[in-house]
């Protein structure tokens, strides 16, 4: 599975406007299962899995979320970006009774851990870049956003 | 060889890419030791092998192996501190 082709336009919402956690994982899931990345099952694990183990995390230069759940729900590995409008609330991964201020969500789709751990890891280096925060944060367009990440990961500036 | 454990919810995403930073930061110091990922249910039958757990999520059991933050080999916030931390614990 090679990580820069897992992040396509058509797994993307940028500049989008959600009033709730809720409403905004509900909105993501239906999407996911009707093009068949996930089962029918993935948005209530998802929810779940996220009440017990929240996963907003401060980065270098933003706060980001990771939601993700169980193997079995997923059908094909995927990353789902999702740009708001205005900040959502997530409780802090490493400490839960801490709330962040969040902006990029980046839903992760597993299916084999061991294997995919590159998918998580290359991220959350890159969030250690300015750059790459600052293009994710920024930009509007969807095709646009695509290519750059892409460039990006391939190891171009 | 020592243990070292990481547990996160449900060992999927957070534990495994932690387990694998964990791994590489031992093969460029030349450690050599057992990581294991595991879900946070299935964390006190391992704890009792283990040298050293990487905790995700904060306010857990207590256990009385040394404890470190797994949030930063994850982000890299903190990195180098808890990459000491851990050194110093395995080599002792």
């Amino acid at each position: 599975m090679e990580f820069k082709s897992l992040f396509s336009s058509k797994l993307m919402k940028l500049n989008h406007p959600s009033q709730s956690r809720k409403e905004l994982f509900a909105e993501v899931a239906e999407e996911l299962v009707s093009l068949r990345y996930v089962n029918a099952s993935y948005q209530e694990a998802l929810i779940e899995r996220e009440h017990s183990f929240p996963t907003g995390l401060r980065t270098s230069y933003c706060n980001i979320a990771i939601p993700h759940t169980d193997a079995v729900h997923v059908r094909t590995p995927f990353i789902y970006l999702v740009q708001l409008q205005d900040e959502l609330k997530f409780q802090n991964m490493g400490n839960s009774s801490e709330e962040l201020s969040v902006k990029l969500i980046f839903f992760l789709g597993i299916t084999e851990p061991k294997n995919q751990t590159i998918l998580l890891s290359t991220l959350m280096e890159h969030f250690q870049t300015e750059d790459f925060s600052r293009i994710i944060f920024e930009e509007k367009d969807t095709k646009q956003l695509e290519n750059k990440l892409n460039h990006y990961l391939m190891g171009g500036n | 060889m020592k243990n070292v454990i990481v547990a996160c919810g449900s060992g999927v995403a957070t534990s495994q890419t932690v387990a694998s930073k964990v791994k590489r930061i031992l093969d460029d110091n030349k450690i050599k030791a057992n990581v294991e990922a595991v879900d946070i249910k299935s964390l006190d039958s391992y704890i009792k092998s283990a040298d050293v757990y990487i905790s995700i999520t904060k306010g857990g059991k207590e256990y009385d192996i040394p404890m470190l933050n797994g949030i930063a080999f994850l982000t890299g916030m903190g990195l180098q501190e808890e990459t000491e931390k851990l050194i110093q614990i395995l080599k002792n």
